[in-house]
C-alpha cells in the first residue's frame, strides 16, 4: 500500500507538468466534443486525432489520447438524453430512459445524473486499476474460450431484457445482428463468408455504419415521417430546469450508480466488453432489479445512472489488459496502442518496470482528467442543449452530415455511407413493425467473440461437455439458467398457479 | 402486425440457411465457417414461425395505418437525397455534395424557400467545412472545387 501512495505521488508529479496537464485538458475536451456529435464515437476521434500525437512527447501523446477515450464517455450521454441519438456507441442504451426524462422536462437532471455518475464511475475505476489490475488481469486471463461463449451468451440473452416490448423480437434482432457478424473473412480459416465479391464486405460489416444507421439515420426518418403526418405535438419541447437531480432522484440512482461502477469495471476487463456491454449489461440488471421495472424506457433515472456509471467505469478496466498485457480489449484501446508504438513505447507486464513514471502518470492523469471533466462537463451543458433549439428542419441534415462524415473518416469508404443509409431505412422499417434494434448492435460486436470461443471450445476435443465440465463456464451458464428461469421462480406466480389449480379442482 | 415481418424474417432467415450451405462444414472438432451462420439461420426461422403462429392476419388497412402513404414519401424523398449525396460524394467533392444534400433537405423537408434553403445551405456547409477539415483535419474528397 505504501509503494502504491509512493508511486501514485511520482505520478502526480509527472502528470500535473504544465505540458501534461494541457494535454489532459485538450484530450478531455476533444473527448467530450467527441462523444457529443453523433456519428463519431471515441475510436473514429482517436482515430481522427492520433497524426496529431506524432508532434507531442509520448507522455502527452498518451495522456491526451486516454482522455479522448474517457471523456467521449461523457460527451456521449449528451446527444443521447438530448436528441435520442447516441453520441457514441457506450451511449446508446442511455437513449431508452434519458430522452424520455427530456421529453418530461428532466433533461437537466438526466444531464447533472450522467455527469456525477460518469465521475464516481471513471473515478472508481481508476482507483481500481491501480490497486487490483495485476489480480484481474490474472483472473482474466484464465478465462479460456469455454468460459468466454458462457459469458458471452450470458450477455446476448441479458440484451432481450433491454427491448420494451415482446421478447422473441428482441431475440430475433440479437440473432440477426450475430449473423451480420458473421459476414466478412473467417478469421480461423480465412475463408470469405457472404461477401459475393465485395472487398468492402470482407473486412467484415462495420459498426459504425450499422449503429449510425440503426440510430441516427432512423431516428431521423422517423422524425421527418412524423413531422410530414403533421404530429408537430410529438417533437420533444424540453425545458432544462435545473442540472442537480432532486432528493428523491438521488436515492434512487445511489445504488444503481455504486452496482454500475463495480459491473462496469469488471466487465470492462474482458476483451470486446468495454462501454457497450458494460452500460447494457448495468440497465438490464437495474430493471431487473427495481421495484418499478414497468417505468424503464418511460424515463427511469435509474436507466440514465446505472449504465452511464457503467461506461465510464469501464474504462478503467478497458485499459488493464493493455497496461498489463499490452493486450487491446476494444477498438479504441487498439488506437492507444499504436500511439504507444508510434513513440516506441511497448505497453505490457514490463511498462511498470521499465517505465514506472510512466504508467503511474497516466493513472494520475486519469484522476485529473476525471476532475476536469466534472468540472467542465456541468458548465458546457447549456451549450448542447441549445442545439435542441435548432429548428429539426436545420438539425436533421446537420446530424446527417455529421453521420456522413463520421462514418466516411473511418476507413474513408463510401459504400460504408451507403451502407449505414441501408441500415437507416432497415431501423427505420424495424421500428415500425416494434422491433427493439438495440440487440441487433450487441449481436453485430460480439458475434466474433461468440464464435471463435464456440469453435475453439469444440475443438478442445473434450466435446459440448466442456462447456459445463469447467467451473467459471458453468457458473456463467447456471446465470444463463437463472436468467431464463428466474420469472417462473416468482413466488407470485407460483401461488398464482397453485391458486389456479386449487380452483380448478 | 406481426405477420409481415415474421414472414420477411422467414425468407431471410431461409436465405441465410441456404447461404451458409455453400461453405464449408469442417468437422465436429473443427468447425467449419458453417456451422455458426447456419445455426444462427435456423435459430432466426424457428423464431420467425414462432412469431408468425402468435400474431393474427393482417389485413391491408392495419398495415396503411403503420406505413401511411405520405410517411412513405417523405422516408422515399430523404433517402433518395442521401443516396445522391453518397453517389455524387467522391466524384463532385465533400463541399459540393453536402451542400446539394443540405439544401435539397431542407427545401423538401423544412418546405423553406429557396433563397432560404441557398443561404442556409452555404452557412451550414462552409461551418462544417471549416470544423471538420480546417480544425479537425479530417480527409473528405475534394472533388471538383479543389478544396
Amino acid at each position: 500500500m505504501y509503494d502504491t501512495i509512493l508511486n501514485l505521488s511520482w505520478g502526480f508529479s509527472t502528470a500535473l507538468n504544465l505540458g501534461n496537464l494541457f494535454a489532459c485538458f485538450t484530450g478531455v475536451l476533444i473527448g467530450t466534443l467527441v462523444g457529443v456529435l453523433p456519428g463519431i464515437g471515441p475510436l473514429g476521434g482517436m482515430c481522427l486525432l492520433l497524426p496529431f500525437t506524432y508532434h507531442i512527447t509520448p507522455m502527452q501523446a498518451i495522456i491526451m489520447m486516454a482522455g479522448i477515450f474517457y471523456g467521449t464517455q461523457y460527451g456521449g450521454s449528451t446527444t443521447s438524453i438530448l436528441m435520442n441519438i447516441p453520441g457514441e456507441i457506450g451511449s446508446v442504451v442511455t437513449c431508452l430512459d434519458g430522452y424520455q426524462m427530456a421529453r418530461k422536462g428532466r433533461a437537466g437532471a438526466a444531464l447533472g445524473m450522467c455527469a456525477f455518475g460518469s465521475f464516481i464511475g471513471g473515478t472508481a475505476s481508476v482507483i481500481g486499476l491501480m490497486l487490483i489490475a495485476p489480480p484481474l488481469a490474472r483472473a482474466a486471463l484464465a478465462f479460456g474460450p469455454p468460459e468466454y461463449f458462457s459469458l458471452l451468451s450470458l450477455g446476448v440473452l441479458l440484451t432481450t431484457y433491454l427491448g420494451g416490448g415482446s421478447k422473441l423480437k428482441s431475440f430475433m434482432m440479437a440473432f440477426l445482428g450475430l449473423f451480420l457478424g458473421t459476414v466478412g473473412m473467417d478469421l480461423m480459416t480465412g475463408d470469405d463468408r457472404f461477401i459475393y465479391g465485395s472487398l468492402t464486405l470482407s473486412d467484415g460489416i462495420g459498426i459504425a455504419p450499422v449503429a449510425m444507421g440503426l440510430f441516427g439515420v432512423a431516428e431521423i426518418l422517423w422524425n421527418i415521417s412524423e413531422i410530414k403526418s403533421n404530429q408537430k405535438e410529438k417533437m420533444i419541447h424540453t425545458r432544462i430546469k435545473g442540472l442537480l437531480p432532486n432528493a428523491h432522484e438521488w436515492r434512487r440512482s445511489l445504488k444503481p450508480i455504486g452496482r454500475g461502477t463495480v459491473l462496469g469495471f469488471l466487465l470492462g476487463i474482458l476483451p470486446g466488453g468495454g462501454a457497450i456491454l458494460s452500460s447494457f449489461a448495468s440497465y438490464a440488471m437495474e430493471k431487473r432489479l427495481s421495484k418499478r421495472p414497468e417505468e424503464f424506457g418511460r424515463g427511469a433515472i435509474e436507466g440514465v445512472a446505472g449504465p452511464e456509471t457503467a461506461n465510464n467505469a469501464a474504462t478503467g478496466g478497458a485499459l488493464i489488459p493493455l497496461l498489463t498485457l499490452g493486450v487491446p480489449a476494444t477498438g479504441a484501446m487498439a488506437i492507444l496502442l499504436a500511439a504507444f508504438l508510434i513513440h516506441g513505447l511497448q505497453p505490457g507486464p514490463l511498462l511498470m518496470k521499465s517505465d514506472p513514471h510512466f504508467f503511474w502518470g497516466i493513472i494520475a492523469s486519469m484522476y485529473i482528467g476525471n476532475m476536469m471533466l466534472v468540472a467542465l462537463n456541468l458548465p458546457l451543458i447549456g451549450i448542447w442543449v441549445q442545439i435542441l433549439k435548432i429548428p429539426y428542419a436545420i438539425l436533421f441534415p446537420l446530424i446527417l452530415v455529421f453521420a456522413i462524415i463520421g462514418c466516411y473518416s473511418v476507413n474513408s469508404n463510401i459504400l460504408e455511407v451507403g451502407m449505414m443509409g441501408m441500415f437507416g431505412i432497415l431501423g427505420y422499417f424495424l421500428r415500425k413493425f416494434d422491433f427493439n434494434p438495440t440487440p441487433v448492435i450487441f449481436g453485430l460486436i460480439l458475434s466474433p467473440l461468440i464464435e471463435n470461443a464456440f469453435r475453439q471450445s469444440l475443438a478442445m476435443t473434450e466435446g459440448v461437455l466442456i462447456f459445463v465440465k469447467r467451473p467459471i463456464s458453468l457458473a456463467f451458464l447456471i446465470l444463463f439458467v437463472l436468467c431464463v428461469t428466474a420469472p417462473l421462480l416468482k413466488p407470485s406466480r407460483w401461488i398464482g398457479w397453485f391458486k389456479g389449480l386449487s380452483s380448478a379442482a | 402486425m406481426d405477420r409481415p415481418s415474421s414472414i420477411f424474417f422467414f425468407f431471410l432467415s431461409v436465405a441465410i440457411c441456404l447461404a451458409s450451405l455453400q461453405l464449408r462444414a469442417g468437422s465436429f472438432e473443427a468447425p467449419g465457417p458453417m456451422v455458426f451462420p447456419l445455426l444462427l439461420g435456423l435459430c432466426l426461422l424457428l423464431l420467425s414461425i414462432i412469431l408468425f403462429v402468435q400474431s393474427g392476419p393482417t389485413s391491408p388497412a392495419n398495415l396503411s395505418e403503420v406505413l401511411s402513404p405520405g410517411e412513405l414519401v417523405s422516408v422515399i424523398y430523404f433517402m433518395g437525397i442521401f443516396f445522391l449525396c453518397v453517389f455524387i460524394f467522391e466524384p463532385m467533392g465533400f463541399v459540393t455534395s453536402i451542400f446539394v444534400l443540405i439544401v435539397l433537405l431542407l427545401k423538401v423537408i423544412g418546405d423553406k424557400k429557396t433563397v432560404s434553403a441557398l443561404l442556409y445551405g452555404l452557412t451550414m456547409t462552409l461551418s462544417v467545412y471549416l470544423i471538420f477539415v480546417k480544425i479537425l483535419g479530417v480527409r473528405l474528397p475534394k472533388g471538383v472545387l479543389g478544396f
